[in-house]
């Protein structure tokens, strides 16, 4: 596998609350880097921090929140006379209302949120949903006839609302949705919440993404359909070489998905590994204790689960230390308390935040 | 005829609790000014199954399936359209001992006493438990109604509950609002127990919770049933949780069991398609594990409106004419192995 050129990088950033009762640090410090064409999958429990990481990268950082330090650089891909330029822009320092990220958000960079049911608006067919994204978004190039250099393009127009329709009609086709003709009209209460997902999904893929946020976009599904939905989205990044950072907590379907995994826990990444290598060799205790917790179809039944003692910490009342110290398995007194992790190579590849893998 | 085909599936009467004889409950649709019934949702739609004493019987299927409405029907927060639910109670005979009566004969106050040998416990933690009752309320509720709450020893009681669930008496005094979801889970776990009862319908009681809490929750559930010899009706979509917790395991799709067997037999030995096909649809968390999905293709249909024959012949890869036509017979093709299927016999269908 040749390396793929970077897509968005991520160095330590922080996303913090600023509400009543004091400070909540939701995203602390995350760093890692995404490829093009690449799946990363982040995992973690509720409260995490995973989804507001994926907010960061977009600049949607809902309020209070804000992100107070570090950088998301997008290495955007410009065309210009037939050559790229890469221009790399930090997201998080864009004017949230600008028309430069304003035009990455949906058009570059496609999410797709987790509540299929609220996330359409019920006012609007599906059809339209998608053709609003492609009026804002694609541009479709101007061939003039006898053009000898057609390939080269030379300039671009907005879709017309013909263009714009059949568009919307052939990407509901395209992620399977049953007389998509006829389904264009239909408003979301008409459609099943597999189907919701999917014109999510169609939304998001209209504007050709370079890069696409899946917010847990299967945990509302069910699996049978959950299992349509994974497809599609396999399918579809093998067709236009998309990055996807896949959120989720099942485990299963990040085994299923990503390429490579990063492990939150309390704001910061744990671990982060190739996907068979966290499985196999998970290295940070939290990392380990997860996998363990979580029932396998197939294996004996009746056994009783490992499970990770205690409860997610108060944000309001961190602990000192690692954060994960009071809930470790593998906890050293007088170390894990005291002194903060930092992030260590445990193997090519293969990173962990842990004081087991660090010489103090 | 029919009370012959009855007898085959009639369960052994000494160990069992529950035995449900095709159950049904239809949800009229109703249209125009005068509510007119111009049809029916089959919810449940003849189901039939048992639950022996201190065992966990699981119950899956898709959204929609009928599986909650299944659990509900049985204790009768839904009136049944038809359909027979015998339990074992004690408390019908002074001596308690025991006696199968049939609950859906039952008027609301001969219900009464039978309701503290039924619990449940819901899936929503948070819109479950009154967020205006402090904990020792909720708790102790089912209690005063039934006339065993009163005096210090309701207080010594509660804190015993809590405990046994993993929270501390002190904070039976706090309100719902001051607990995580977890947390809030136990407290609904507490209030199914404060009466003793001998089975407990849980409804999707985990799936509003995070992996590690969701392990800690399937244990606590697993220690009370030894501790209390409690049968669960465990009702969940999820079935890497449901084969880990299940003694055995009903299958649902569209108001009709599909398979009902042994948790091991049914995921190593599937009879019915759509067991298998729902099967290999689950992710496996093992990034290693490359196998066929059998991908079943459209939606599942619509309860008001099925298909003919076997519900699950459009989506089902080995339909044959037959199926389309007619409805397939609920028998036991080996022991304890339920199946509603027209080519059971002759498929070779792979588990996981």
């Amino acid at each position: 596998m040749t390396e793929k050129p970077l897509l968005v990088e991520i160095k330590d950033l922080k996303v913090e609350f600023d509400v009543r009762d004091g400070i909540v640090k939701a995203v602390d410090g995350a760093t890692f880097e995404i490829n093009r064409g690449q799946t990363l999958g982040v995992i973690g429990e509720s409260g995490c921090g995973k989804s507001m990481t994926a907010r960061a990268i977009m600049n949607m950082v809902p309020k209070p929140g804000k992100v107070v330090s570090g950088e998301v650089l997008y290495h955007r891909c410009i065309k210009s006379n037939g050559s790229e330029v890469t221009d790399i822009v930090n997201t998080v320092e864009l004017d949230p209302d600008g028309d430069l990220i304003r035009r990455i958000r949906g058009g570059e960079i496609g999410m797709i949120f987790q509540e299929p049911m609220s996330s359409l608006t019920p006012v609007y067919t599906a059809g339209s949903h998608i053709k609003e994204a492609l009026f804002l978004h694609r541009l479709i190039p101007v061939k003039k006839v006898g053009d000898q250099m057609a390939d080269q393009i030379q300039q671009v127009r907005h879709a017309t609302k013909e263009e714009a329709r059949e568009i919307a009609v052939d990407m509901l086709r395209r992620v399977g949705i049953p007389k998509p003709e006829q389904r264009v009209n239909s408003y979301p209460h008409q459609l099943s919440g597999g189907q919701r997902q999917r014109v999510m999904i169609a939304i998001a893929l209209s504007c050709q993404p370079v890069m696409l946020i899946a917010d847990e976009p299967t945990t509302a599904l069910d699996v049978s359909i959950e299992a349509q939905i994974l497809d599609i989205m396999r399918e579809l990044q093998e067709t236009v070489d998309m990055a996807i950072m896949f959120i989720t907590h099942n485990l299963g379907v990040v085994a299923e998905m990503a390429e490579e995994i990063c492990v939150m826990y309390m704001g910061k990444i744990v671990e982060r590994a190739p996907v068979v290598e966290l499985f196999y060799e998970p290295q940070h205790p939290y990392a380990r204790d997860l996998l363990k917790s979580i029932p396998h179809v197939g294996r004996k039944s009746r056994e009783r689960l490992a499970s990770i003692k205690g409860m997610v910490p108060d944000p309001f009342n961190l602990p000192s230390g690692c954060l994960f110290h009071p809930r470790c398995t593998a906890y050293m007194p007088g170390k894990c308390d005291r002194i903060e992790p930092g992030w260590t190579q445990v193997a090519e590849n293969h990173w962990a935040s842990c004081l087991l893998y660090e010489d103090v | 005829m029919a009370e012959e085909k009855r007898a085959d599936y009639a369960p052994p009467a000494d160990n069992i609790l529950l035995d449900v004889r095709n159950l049904k409950k239809y949800f009229p649709i109703t249209a125009g000014f005068l509510r007119r019934v111009v049809g029916y949702v089959k919810a449940v739609d003849d189901i039939s199954f048992f639950v022996r004493e201190g065992e966990t019987l699981g119950l899956v299927g898709e959204s929609g399936c009928g599986k909650t409405t299944a659990g509900r029907t049985i204790i009768r927060l839904y009136e049944p359209t038809g359909g027979e639910v015998y339990f074992k109670t004690r408390k019908l005979s002074p001596d308690s001992s025991s006696k199968m009566v049939n609950l859906l004969h039952f008027d609301k106050k001969q219900m009464f006493p039978i309701r503290q040998e039924i619990a449940m416990i819901f899936q929503d933690p948070v819109g479950s438990l009154n967020p205006r009752m402090s904990v020792f309320d909720i708790i102790a509720e089912p209690m005063v109604i039934h006339g065993r709450g009163a005096g210090p020893e309701t207080e010594e009681t509660v804190s015993r509950l809590l405990e046994r669930v993993g929270l501390r008496p002190e904070q039976m005094r706090r309100y719902p609002h001051e607990f995580s979801g977890g947390q809030r889970q136990r407290i609904g776990i507490a209030r199914a127990l404060s009466l003793n009862p001998r089975l407990i319908i849980c409804d999707e009681p985990v799936s509003a919770l995070d992996v590690s809490i969701q392990a800690q929750t399937l244990n606590l559930l697993q220690d009370l049933q030894a501790d209390f010899n409690l049968a669960y009706i465990f009702v969940a979509h999820d079935l890497s949780v449901v084969q880990h917790i299940s003694d055995r395991v009903a299958v649902m799709y569209v108001g009709k069991i599909a398979e009902m067997t042994y948790s091991d037999e049914l995921y190593n030995n599937p009879l019915h398609p759509y067991t298998e096909a729902l099967m290999s649809a689950v992710p496996k968390p093992d990034p290693k594990y490359h196998s066929e999905r059998i991908v079943m293709q459209g939606d599942v249909a619509d309860p008001s409106n099925p298909p003919p024959g076997c519900y699950f012949h459009p989506r089902c890869q080995y339909a044959k004419e037959v199926c389309s036509q007619e409805t397939p017979e609920w028998r036991e093709l080996e022991p304890d192995h339920f199946v509603a299927c027209h080519r059971a016999e002759e498929l070779q269908l792979r588990g996981v």
